[in-house]
């Protein structure tokens, strides 16, 4: 008997074997992806639905919780400090998520050229931040930063300028993280653009360069629009990164000065672990989950409406 | 013959293991530490599993920063180690009131706690019980760069009765700053337990008595945010060091951008390895006049909800703060111990006059600063005053209204208990 015909036919297979010849094509799938499955489940949907539940509690980590209602949610609302963290991670995603893009776009034309000498090198140079422990670079960051023995503002003071207060200032704070997320960043993006751009038909380049059309012509009426998978890939992928930023921030400033740098992720933290309210941080969480997963919803249907577009 | 022979066999060896099992406990122990700090452990366990056979204790190194909430996440999964190191600021008693950590009464002798200084000892207690035992403490005082205010023509107190004023701080800070190399007159690795010297010793308090308001909002209290903001709004210490620290204000007074610096005597080992190009040297922090207080920096251990032997973890923290090796660690990890009788011939392999300078500040920790350091909700407290002392720093408001908020913040967390 063919396999065709067992599936057809609705009656009960007679073992196992046969059962398995029936159904593996469907099952295979699935097999494929349990262990990835398995791991979400356990680190990634377990603690949500358990942080979701405690969200109703005041909790300490360590007693038992006790059980408050909405008056975590009823506290957020009224918390100026979460508005003001909520508005810090959107003025950081903001300035990292176009500019991070725009300059990997950038980096990805050049390194595209086979010309460049050097290829690989500024590759992995401009990629090695991305790779390395968010706290390194962090620190690294702060260094070159750093008010006093910083070496950028050591370079300022060698050709007369003045320092800049790039930490210890509320206004340049922000800017000053936003800077090395994008340094941080920008290699991700570079690579990805870099696939982007290789998989543009060559022909499509040539055929328009015969049309006359000018390299100006060619970025925006060719290049751009066939990359905008890609950059919808990555307005998705950059928006949930520098909304979790969380290692960068706390090592560079610890959320300071004031509150100028203290993103959601950061807020959270010490709701949980300084002041150890872990209902009141869980209920932070769940409303910063939501909030991600609207921005990536809509960032989704207009990614397809773009395709079909 | 043969079956008779491997049935007492058998019992013979069920016995022994049972007995073996009876004796052998095993202990964990979870510390931050340096190098020396661990060798001085290691060589207390050696000399405990010695003296009692068939314990083995398991020393578990992590890093100071993120200790807690590594301590915290173990115990909510109840899988803490038997023994945990804890510090000065609040630890004991938010492990002790979340049960976290056991009550070591019955562990105790009557009259245990009496040759602890009142504040180390005060530290550990919740409700009136003893949830740890203290090992040693730190304190601040004022490091200062002997290049500096020898160029700067200044001459630094010699005893803690010729302290400086605040004022007159102010001003050797600002003399410093325009008469020598130094970027910046001074400054101070802060944290919020760190700032309450100056309000205990302004005679100022963050709570009442009986810890149910905040009193901070008064004349003493603005006075002392008016007069550390001052340090900022008037230039002589680095925006960067403020409360929540871009930088760090030890690294700035070694590479000489800072002439003075308000801190502890763990620094001494890495001043010594790391600070090459200036002479430095440590005397008192300035007092205000009004009331005596020092920083309570210090730690201990305590015994966890988790442990299956807390009889025997109790016996070996005792054992850990026995006089003489209390006084070794001290003298050894250059720290100052907490037992009166640990004091008698201590002498430190190095630094041995600083060191004492030290000792001899901690001895003046306000009791009132020490009860509110030691409230389970004090790691609240301090979270309320690092947001509000810092945006007073940065130039945010007022130190009139950084104090009221602090108290309308702290009343509301205490208006929740």
């Amino acid at each position: 008997m063919s396999h065709l015909q067992a599936g057809k036919s609705k009656r009960r297979p007679a073992s196992l074997k046969e059962w398995w010849l029936v159904n593996q094509r469907r099952i295979i799938p699935y097999l494929f992806i349990a262990p990835t499955m398995a791991i979400f489940t356990l680190f990634v949907f377990i603690p949500v639905v358990y942080a979701a539940y405690m969200s109703f509690f005041e909790w300490n980590g360590i007693s038992k919780p006790s059980f408050i209602g909405i008056n975590n949610y009823k506290q957020l609302i009224q918390d100026s400090i979460f508005w003001r963290s909520l508005q810090n991670t959107l003025v950081y995603s903001a300035g990292v998520v176009p500019i991070s893009m725009s300059l990997g776009l950038l980096a990805a034309m050049g390194l595209n050229h086979k010309q460049v000498p050097g290829r690989a090198f500024l590759r992995t140079i401009y990629f090695l931040p991305f790779v390395i422990s968010a706290v390194a670079t962090g620190t690294t960051a702060g260094w070159l930063f750093g008010d006093s023995f910083g070496i950028i503002n050591k370079l300022l003071v060698s050709v007369g300028l003045e320092k800049v207060r790039w930490l210890s200032s509320r206004e340049n704070a922000m800017m000053t993280v936003i800077i090395t997320t994008v340094w941080i960043r920008l290699g991700f993006n570079m690579l990805i653009y870099l696939s982007g751009l290789q998989s543009i038909p060559i022909e499509l380049i040539e055929s328009s360069r015969l049309d006359g059309a000018s390299p100006r012509q060619q970025f925006f009426h060719i290049t751009l629009p066939l990359l905008k998978p890609t950059t919808f890939l990555l307005i998705v992928l950059n928006i949930i990164y520098s909304f979790e930023a969380f290692d960068l921030v706390y090592v560079m400033t610890n959320g300071g000065p004031g509150y100028a740098t203290t993103v959601l992720t950061v807020f959270i933290y010490k709701t949980a672990f300084q002041t150890q309210k872990f209902g009141y941080a869980s209920a932070i969480g769940l409303v910063f989950m939501i909030i991600i997963m609207s921005i990536t919803l809509v960032q989704w249907r207009l990614s397809n409406e773009g395709g079909r577009n | 013959m043969k079956h008779n022979f491997l049935f007492t066999l058998l019992i013979t060896l069920l016995i022994s293991s049972a007995v073996h099992a009876q004796d052998n406990i095993e202990l964990s122990i979870a510390t931050w530490g340096n190098t020396t700090e661990m060798e001085l452990f290691n060589s207390m366990i050696a000399e405990f599993e010695a003296m009692h056979p068939g314990v083995t204790i398991d020393l578990i190194e992590r890093p100071a920063q993120g200790f807690k909430d590594q301590v915290i996440t173990e115990l909510a999964a109840s899988a803490a180690p038997d023994i945990i190191r804890a510090g000065f600021a609040g630890d004991f008693a938010s492990y002790a009131s979340a049960g976290g950590t056991i009550d070591l009464s019955p562990y105790l002798e009557d009259g245990y706690g009496d040759d602890f200084f009142p504040a180390d000892w005060t530290i550990v207690q919740y409700e009136g019980k003893p949830y740890g035992i203290p090992l040693v403490t730190d304190t601040h005082a004022l490091f200062y760069n002997v290049d500096y205010i020898t160029e700067a023509g200044i001459s630094v107190p010699q005893s803690m009765e010729e302290c400086w004023s605040w004022e007159e701080f102010s001003e050797q800070s600002r003399i410093a700053m325009e008469n020598s190399d130094a970027d910046y007159g001074h400054a101070a690795l802060w944290n919020p337990k760190r700032w309450m010297l100056f309000l205990y010793g302004n005679g100022g308090s963050l709570l009442n008595a009986d810890h149910t308001e905040a009193t901070i909002n008064n004349e003493a209290g603005i006075q002392t945010i008016a007069w550390t903001q001052s340090w900022y709004n008037d230039g002589l210490t680095p925006l960067s060091t403020s409360m929540k620290a871009s930088e760090r204000a030890e690294e700035l007074f070694i590479n000489g951008s800072i002439a003075f610096l308000i801190s502890g005597s763990w620094h001494l080992p890495a001043f010594r390895e790391n600070m090459l190009s200036y002479d430095w040297d440590v005397t008192y922090l300035p007092c205000s006049g009004n009331g005596q207080d020092a920083d309570l920096g210090g730690n201990g251990f305590a015994v966890t909800k988790d442990s299956d032997h807390p009889e025997m973890a109790a016996e070996f923290i005792k054992f850990m703060a026995t006089t003489d090796n209390m006084r070794t660690f001290a003298e050894q990890a250059f720290f100052n111990p907490v037992r009166e009788s640990a004091l008698e011939g201590l002498e430190y392999p190095e630094f041995n006059e600083q060191m004492l300078l030290f000792a001899e500040v901690a001895a003046t920790v306000n009791q009132e600063h020490a009860a509110v350091q030691g409230l389970p909700i004090f790691p609240q407290l301090a979270a309320i005053m690092e947001d509000e002392l810092d945006l007073a720093f940065v130039g945010e408001f007022s130190a009139e209204k950084a104090a009221q908020n602090i108290a309308d913040r702290i009343n509301a967390v205490l208006a929740d208990q």
